[in-house]
């Protein structure tokens, strides 16, 4: 905002109306002495365009003049955001206020009242709903009045600093900084993503597309060093190759060699050993004749002595045959006597066994006797016992008895029947009457007649189970019944139990239980005495009848007869028996030595045998001797017939055995000689043979590989991978050396954009940095020494460094802290400039700076009046004769000329 | 009276480890360089032609390139070529030398695996069966003494200098002549021609491999008047392709000046296109200077068959020229200032950086960790791309 015209009425000493208009865009003086009203007009300023119409703050009440009650009146007119407006304000009276704009040429009238003071509020800055100290706006800084302390600078509330960074914005950046990081962007852009990264695919930067052709020519390379590689490898595969072919052809040859000489010697050895064989076969030969006559000159000698000793065994043998014909002749006189001994023993023997016979028959008789005897007794007591059983059975007979277990019935009713009435006793009822006068009655209790006399005065009583009559004939029936079922049931159980009993009693007629008692004992006792009878008959007769021992009886009698017939005695004749067993023994005797006679007939018989055997035996050896002796003496002829004497045989004999001697030797000596050969020396050759084959087929194969490996390398020789690594390597050098170049200046690049962005978002992003540069600049310009000047938020001075060291604003002069103050001042404005062209006032201000400072100051002043509307206030004119202003009012000349009413 | 051609390591196949970009045209140059050999053998007549070592790269050049070497050594006819296996193209069973292509070579191209005679000498070879060995070649052979013939050792491997040689990279006494009794040591291995006395030489590649090779791209012709007479070398250039390094230390205020006599001199190197060209910027410069100067070098591309510039300048921007950049904005002063802090906190001068900027680098490591960083120089290039972000504004 910048003004143009001021006017006002009734304030402070300018009760008439005083206008001071024609305020031009750069520096305006306004110049009075003391006391003649200069503040008071910046203070009317502040009041119409920062206070309500209808306030009645104390700031308005202050601008009535002294001891009036006239109302303020002001008009302003001012320009802000490329308009002109006009406002006009009365306060405290009648106060209104009216704000016009101009426009097609003239001013029109444009908000009332509160609307308008709303306006201008908002144009300048002032927030909503003002603070104390955002109530002036920025005018609270940019105008210093002469009340305020100008060394003090106050500070800038954050509220206001956040508006006037919201209306600046990016719009600090002059256009050729904006070009310059336009330019850069662009330049980052190529090369960069958004998030700083290199730009890949398509539109991938130089050093990218550069790093990944050098990355595939790298690979390239690398499979051509790899197959340069496989050449040396091959070459020295080929080398120890050759190096082995040669060697195993060496060997090959070593060997050849010493198979050939193996097999020269072999040869000998197989001439030798014909030699050797041959020499055996007649060894052979001559061995068979030396054998030949040697067996003859042997056979000769022992067909001599065969036949000596054959000569001698027929001597023996015929002296043998004498001895055993003496012999027989004894032997057979000893037989012949021996057998008639035995004839003698045989008469002798029966006639002891006849005697023996009768002996024992007579024994036999007499226990027959003893037998029957016995017999006849044990029949008589026989026949007794059976009398007595047969008496014992019949009186049992005659007893009535019920068996066991009726009895047990019985005994069982009994005792059912004497508890059934001992509980009707209780399950029924008592009847008793007592008579006055006697009566004869028929009683019916329980189904049983009684019939009673009852006496007079006497009390009878009645046991009833279930029902009483009683008839008093003539006089009355009496029927008492008990209701009870258990009554009635009882009753039927006792008829019941009484009707089986009297069955029982019946059948056996007797009349009580203690009857049929006794009846049972007696009859037990019966038994038992027939029991012991049969017992003792079975004793005697162990199960026999009388009959069977009667016929025993007769079986022996027949017996005894028989047996006497034979001895021809009788009965009364038997004897005891006598030495039967005497008579035994003899004839055992005499049986013992007829056996032993028998035995050495035996015996003598056999030996006979013997001897005639061995005659019969002798006598064929002579025969066989005889013959023997006839082929040996045969034999002998035969042999010497064959050489013509024994003479003859001998020497033929000699001459054998030297001729064989001789051969054996020969053969000694040959053999000597084949046992220095090596054992299977044929082996051995054809063992080295096979090797030598093998290894022969081993170089072959390995030439054939050797073959092919050459190849193989003469293939890749062929190529030109030299050739072909050089200009890989000579390409990836000459991209690499550009890629490294490129990657600088991206790199580069990257780090000027980052630098810039830095720097620019600290300097615009907060209002305080711009500040302190212009603020820095202008104090160095203004003092010639280089300071730096920090600031804090609010736009205080927190340090300045001089020299590398921080000082405290204190330190430094009033003149120096006051000039400060200015520079900020005017710093803040030069900032809110890019803006909007702003007013400063400066209500006397530098008066505690020099005059060649002053002058600085005014330079700097003519500078930022090309952006800046000043206003300055004072009553030293000649201080400002070196600035170079606009415009100046003169305060006294104004009054003086106008006379209170405007110019 | 012996003369001979002694050259070596003529790398047949060469793979540019420097200059990777023109590795064909490179190989190609190697062919032209052997043909100028062949013309140098004719032209002098010589007795024969010795190749100590190291004929091809490898064992595993194709066929057809050794058969483009056989063909070009066949114009020599009848004149003797002796090549000697190195450790690059080793006698193995992989060797090219018993590879088909090469079993094709005619009878006066002969392999040294066995002394050889011509009319006046004897040249006892030591050739290699592999690729690294602690052995020193040398060790292995002697000349029979009662040869009344010149001498030559033919050897392939590093003299044993302290400093210039690894252990297992054929280690070859510096005394080989004396103990051997030789009249003329021929060795290959070294790339750069070298004299170690009388009777001992490397020939060096007669066609440059690197930058750093300061005395390439010759052979050797040899003359010796005969036994125990001292050998008389002469380098004969043959080179086909010059490897050129020119350097220049920037200091702020003064860089335009040296860029310029830098360029003036670069203007002045013959034949552009047959040169191999390395510029190296050192010491301190302005990014506004950088950005203008890599216009200009640019520019020289086109002239030459290869050119590398190595920048490895530290940014040096000044007040008034940072005042410039940032254009009267307080934003870019700040970013700047966060800037340079960052990338002198990289380079270790100060270890002033801001807990912010700590986090940010935190941040670039996790997030690009899978990429080779080099933070240094990222810092560098973001220095480089704010200049020419807001100087191109301002122009």
């Amino acid at each position: 905002m910048i003004l143009r015209k001021l006017k006002v009425s009734g304030v402070g000493v300018f009760r008439e109306s005083l206008e001071l208009s024609g305020f031009n865009d750069g520096i305006n003086l306004i110049v009075g002495p003391n006391e003649i009203g200069k503040s008071t007009l910046i203070r009317a300023l502040k009041c119409a365009l920062f206070y309500k119409y209808s306030s009645r703050d104390r700031e308005i009440k202050s601008l009535q003049p002294w001891g009036t009650m006239l109302a303020p009146r002001i008009e302003v007119e001012f320009e802000a955001k490329g308009a002109l407006y006009r406002l006009e304000k009365k306060f405290l009276e009648t106060p209104f206020s009216v704000l016009y704009k101009f426009e097609n040429g003239k001013f029109q009238k444009f908000a009332e009242l509160d609307r308008a003071d709303d306006f201008v509020q908002e144009l300048l800055l002032v927030p909503r709903r003002p603070k104390k100290e955002t109530r002036l706006g920025i005018a609270r800084l940019l105008w210093v009045d002469q009340g305020g302390d100008h060394l003090k600078l106050e500070s800038l509330p954050l509220e206001l600093e956040e508006k006037i960074r919201a209306i600046l914005g990016s719009s600090g950046i002059t256009e050729f900084e904006g070009r310059f990081l336009k330019k850069l962007k662009e330049t980052y852009g190529e090369i960069f993503t958004e998030r700083g990264r290199f730009i890949t695919g398509q539109k991938a930067p130089d050093v990218i597309k550069l790093r990944d052709e050098i990355e595939q020519l790298r690979t390239r390379l690398n499979n051509i060093n790899a197959l340069i590689d496989s050449v040396e490898q091959k070459a020295e595969r080929i080398e120890f190759e050759r190096k082995n072919i040669e060697k195993l052809h060496r060997d090959l040859e070593e060997r050849g060699k010493k198979i050939k000489k193996l097999r020269e010697e072999y040869e000998i050895y197989k001439k030798l050993k014909n030699d050797f064989a041959r020499k055996k076969e007649t060894e052979q030969t001559l061995r068979i004749k030396f054998e030949n006559h040697n067996k003859n000159l042997n056979r000769l000698k022992e067909l001599r002595e065969l036949k000596e000793k054959k000569k001698e065994k027929l001597g023996k043998l015929k002296k043998r045959l004498e001895e055993l014909d003496k012999i027989a002749v004894e032997y057979n006189k000893k037989a012949h006597e021996l057998k008639t001994r035995l004839e003698a023993l045989q008469k002798e023997i029966e006639a002891k066994r006849a005697e023996l016979e009768k002996t024992e028959k007579t024994q036999k008789a007499a226990e027959l006797v003893d037998k029957i005897r016995a017999l006849e007794k044990k029949i008589s007591a026989l026949k007794e016992l059976e009398d007595k059983i047969t008496r014992a059975k019949e009186a049992l007979q005659s007893i009535k008895a019920p068996p066991e277990d009726e009895l047990k019935k019985a005994r069982r009713l009994n005792t059912q029947l004497i508890t059934l009435k001992s509980k009707g006793k209780s399950a029924g009822f008592n009847f008793k009457i007592r008579a006055l006068a006697p009566f004869k009655t028929e009683i019916n209790k329980d189904s049983e007649n009684i019939v009673q006399d009852i006496l007079s005065g006497t009390e009878v009583s009645y046991d009833v189970l279930e029902k009483i009559q009683m008839k008093i004939p003539g006089l009355l029936q009496l029927e008492v019944r008990s209701k009870s079922p258990e009554s009635r049931k009882l009753k039927e159980s006792i008829e019941k139990a009484e009707a089986e009993l009297k069955k029982i009693f019946e059948k056996y007629s007797c009349e009580s239980i203690a009857e049929l008692e006794e009846r049972s004992r007696e009859k037990l006792e019966k038994e038992s005495e027939l029991r012991s009878f049969l017992s003792n008959r079975n004793f005697l007769a162990g199960g026999e009848k009388i009959e069977d021992f009667e016929k025993r009886r007769a079986e022996n009698e027949k017996k005894l007869e028989k047996l006497l017939e034979e001895l021809g005695m009788e009965k009364s004749e038997l004897k005891p028996p006598a030495a039967a067993e005497a008579i035994k023994t003899g004839l055992l005797k005499l049986k013992d030595e007829f056996e032993k006679t028998r035995v050495e007939i035996k015996k003598v018989e056999e030996f006979m045998e013997k001897t005639e055997a061995e005659k019969t035996e002798l006598n064929k050896t002579a025969v066989r001797l005889h013959t023997e002796l006839k082929s040996a003496e045969s034999e002998t002829k035969r042999i010497l017939e064959e050489y013509g004497d024994e003479e003859k045989l001998k020497n033929a004999w000699r001459n054998s055995k030297t001729e064989l001697e001789m051969i054996g030797e020969e053969l000694k000596e040959l053999e000597t000689r084949l046992k220095k050969f090596p054992p299977d020396m044929d082996l051995t050759i054809e063992r080295e043979e096979k090797q030598l084959q093998a290894l022969d087929g081993d170089i072959r194969r390995r030439e054939t590989e050797l073959n092919r490996l050459e190849g193989s390398l003469e293939e890749l020789l062929s190529g030109d991978l030299y050739g072909e690594k050089a200009k890989l390597s000579e390409k990836i050098r000459t991209l690499e050396n550009l890629y490294r170049a490129k990657l600088n200046r991206s790199i580069g690049v990257y780090l000027l954009y980052s630098l810039s962005e830095a720097v620019k978002d600290r300097m615009f992003n907060t209002l305080i940095t711009p500040i302190a540069l212009m603020v820095r600049d202008f104090i160095n310009r203004v003092t010639g020494r280089d300071r730096e000047v920090e600031l804090s938020k609010g736009l205080q001075v927190s340090s300045i460094t001089e020299g590398g060291q921080p000082h405290n604003v204190d330190e430094y002069s009033t003149g120096t802290v006051e000039q400060l103050s200015l520079l900020v001042r005017i710093a803040l404005g030069l900032q809110l400039a890019n803006w909007e062209r702003q007013l400063i006032v400066l209500d006397d201000v530098l008066a505690y700076t020099d005059s060649e400072r002053r002058k600085r100051i005014f330079r700097i002043l003519e500078e930022i009046s090309e952006k800046l509307q000043v206003i300055i206030l004072t009553a030293h004119p000649e201080r400002y004769s070196e600035l170079d202003y606009g415009k100046a009012f003169d305060l006294s000349v104004l009054l003086t000329a106008s006379d209170g009413t405007g110019i | 009276m012996v003369r001979f051609i002694h050259t070596a390591d003529w790398q047949i196949g060469f793979e540019a480890r420097e200059a990777a970009e023109i590795g064909d045209e490179l190989r190609e140059a190697r062919f032209e360089t052997i043909e100028k050999i062949a013309d140098v053998a004719l032209r002098e007549g010589v007795d024969f032609l010795l190749i100590a070592g190291d004929l091809f790269e490898s064992n595993l050049i194709s066929p057809q390139t050794v058969h483009r070497v056989l063909s070009t050594l066949t114009r020599l006819h009848p004149i003797p070529v002796f090549v000697l296996p190195g450790n690059h193209d080793p006698y193995t069973p992989s060797s090219i030398y018993q590879g088909k292509a090469w079993n094709r070579a005619p009878d006066h191209i002969k392999l040294l695996l066995e002394p050889v005679e011509t009319s006046d000498s004897v040249i006892i070879p030591s050739p290699l069966y592999q690729k690294n060995s602690r052995e020193d070649p040398s060790s292995r052979i002697s000349f029979p003494s009662d040869k009344e013939k010149i001498k030559i050792a033919a050897l392939h491997g590093s003299l044993a200098i302290e400093g210039m040689y690894e252990h297992d990279d054929f280690p070859i006494s510096p005394d080989v002549a004396e103990r051997l009794g030789a009249d003329y040591v021929a060795l290959g291995h070294w790339h750069s021609t070298f004299r170690l006395n009388d009777r001992v030489y490397y020939p060096g590649t007669p066609e440059p491999t690197s930058f750093s090779e300061r005395r390439s791209g010759n052979v050797l012709l040899v003359e010796i008047e005969g036994p125990g007479k001292l050998p008389e070398v002469k380098e004969i250039e043959v080179k086909t392709l010059t490897w050129q390094e020119k350097s220049a230390e920037l200091r702020p205020g003064s860089e335009k000046d040296i860029l310029d006599a830098l360029l003036r001199e670069i203007e002045d190197i013959p034949q552009k296109r047959r040169t191999l060209l390395r510029i190296r910027l050192t010491g301190f410069a302005d990014p506004e200077f950088i950005r203008d100067s890599e216009v200009y070098l640019e520019q020289l591309r086109e002239d030459f068959l290869y050119l590398d510039i190595r920048k490895e300048v530290k940014l040096a921007p000044e007040p008034q020229k940072l005042e410039k950049i940032a254009a009267g904005s307080l934003l870019i002063k700040e970013i700047m200032k966060e800037l340079l802090n960052l990338k002198d906190s990289l380079e270790g001068r100060r270890g002033k950086s801001s807990d912010e900027s700590e986090r940010l680098l935190e941040t670039v490591r996790k997030k690009f960790g899978d990429h080779p960083l080099d933070l240094a120089k990222a810092a560098e290039e973001a220095v480089m791309l704010l200049a020419e972000l807001t100087l191109s504004h301002d122009t």
